[in-house]
């Protein structure tokens, strides 16, 4: 795994509260996390001020799963 | 930031009604009392922006209030609307104040309107203000959003309310309360408080329970200095 991909792992598990290991890609960040509107906002601006990438809201919206997020920071 | 498209004719029309009945309750009703004025002074000079919070149903008198109180001496200020038809209505009331208008919930898009206000903030120095029971209640129960915009922000949140002696009471979701035309209106600016950024779990939700019950009380203060007879 790359040290990227273990931030954004390390990020999402720290605001949902949930071991890192056990993040799978097909992990729902509402569904499953319960990441709600204000865990999301979180999430984000926690997200563009360790990994210093700006996300859009149209990018921010596709964002489903935990692979979405990682998938993501992979085409940046 | 602000909507592009236009708004029905219809929402136009019930807004600038509104705004009518707005500009002729509010310089028509008179202040009886004021307790925490000096909280709300200078904040137009202030380069600190802040978080502006009160309960859905006082909206009415204080959309008047602090547009001529803040936002003409040049006070920047963001509100949300929500995405239904009365956010519409209330969008285009809020511009008319002389606000940034951001559109979203906590219900639909809440993420987005929420990233809005947080962008207003932190990027365009713009204080907002923020229904924390809105926008579909429940009545009095804070929710989440405020204490995080202030987490990530670090700007202090300014509870406020206001009660007035006579009043018509909506049967909506909010019980909203529109000031009787020449009522004697008493408000209350209660204590400014910042949330820490590396607020844990257990220490936001105390923070919500906080600003819930801050409002509550301020409710009640205004209630009871509404209701004495000078």
């Amino acid at each position: 795994m790359s040290d990227r991909n273990e931030e954004v792992l390390n990020v999402i598990s720290k605001l949902a509260g949930a071991e890192a290991a056990s993040l799978k890609p097909e992990t729902e960040l509402v569904a499953d996390l319960g990441i709600d509107s204000p865990k999301a906002l979180q999430l984000l601006v926690e997200l563009e001020d360790e990994l210093g990438v700006e996300i859009s809201d149209e990018e921010a919206a596709k964002m489903e799963t935990v692979g979405d997020v990682l998938a993501f920071y992979e085409g940046k | 930031m602000t909507e592009a498209a236009k708004p029905p004719f219809k929402s136009r029309l019930a807004a600038m009604l509104l705004w009518l009945a707005l500009k002729f309750i509010g310089r028509t009703c008179s202040i009886r009392s004021f307790k925490g004025k000096e909280r709300m002074e200078g904040l137009e000079k202030n380069d600190q922006p802040v978080l502006l919070c009160y309960w859905h149903n006082r909206i009415f008198f204080f959309a008047y209030f602090v547009e001529k109180a803040l936002i003409r001496k040049g006070f920047k200020l963001t509100m949300m609307s929500s995405l239904s038809k009365d956010g519409e209505i209330g969008a285009i009331l809020g511009k008319k104040c002389g606000a940034l208008v951001v559109r979203g919930s906590s219900s639909r898009q809440g993420s987005k309107g929420l990233r809005s206000l947080y962008r207003a903030t932190a990027k365009e120095n713009s204080s907002i203000v923020i229904l924390p029971d809105g926008s579909q209640g429940p009545v009095y129960e804070a929710k989440m959003g405020v204490v995080v915009l202030s987490q990530l922000t670090g700007c202090p949140i300014l509870p406020m309310s206001y009660s007035v002696d006579r009043y018509w009471a909506i049967k909506s979701w909010d019980r909203m309360i529109i000031p009787k035309p020449f009522a004697k209106v008493s408000i209350e600016i209660g204590k400014p408080t910042a949330v820490q950024r590396d607020a844990r779990d257990e220490e936001m939700e105390s923070e919500r329970v906080r600003i819930q019950n801050s409002l509550n009380e301020l409710r009640d203060s205004t209630d009871a200095a509404a209701k004495v007879n000078p």
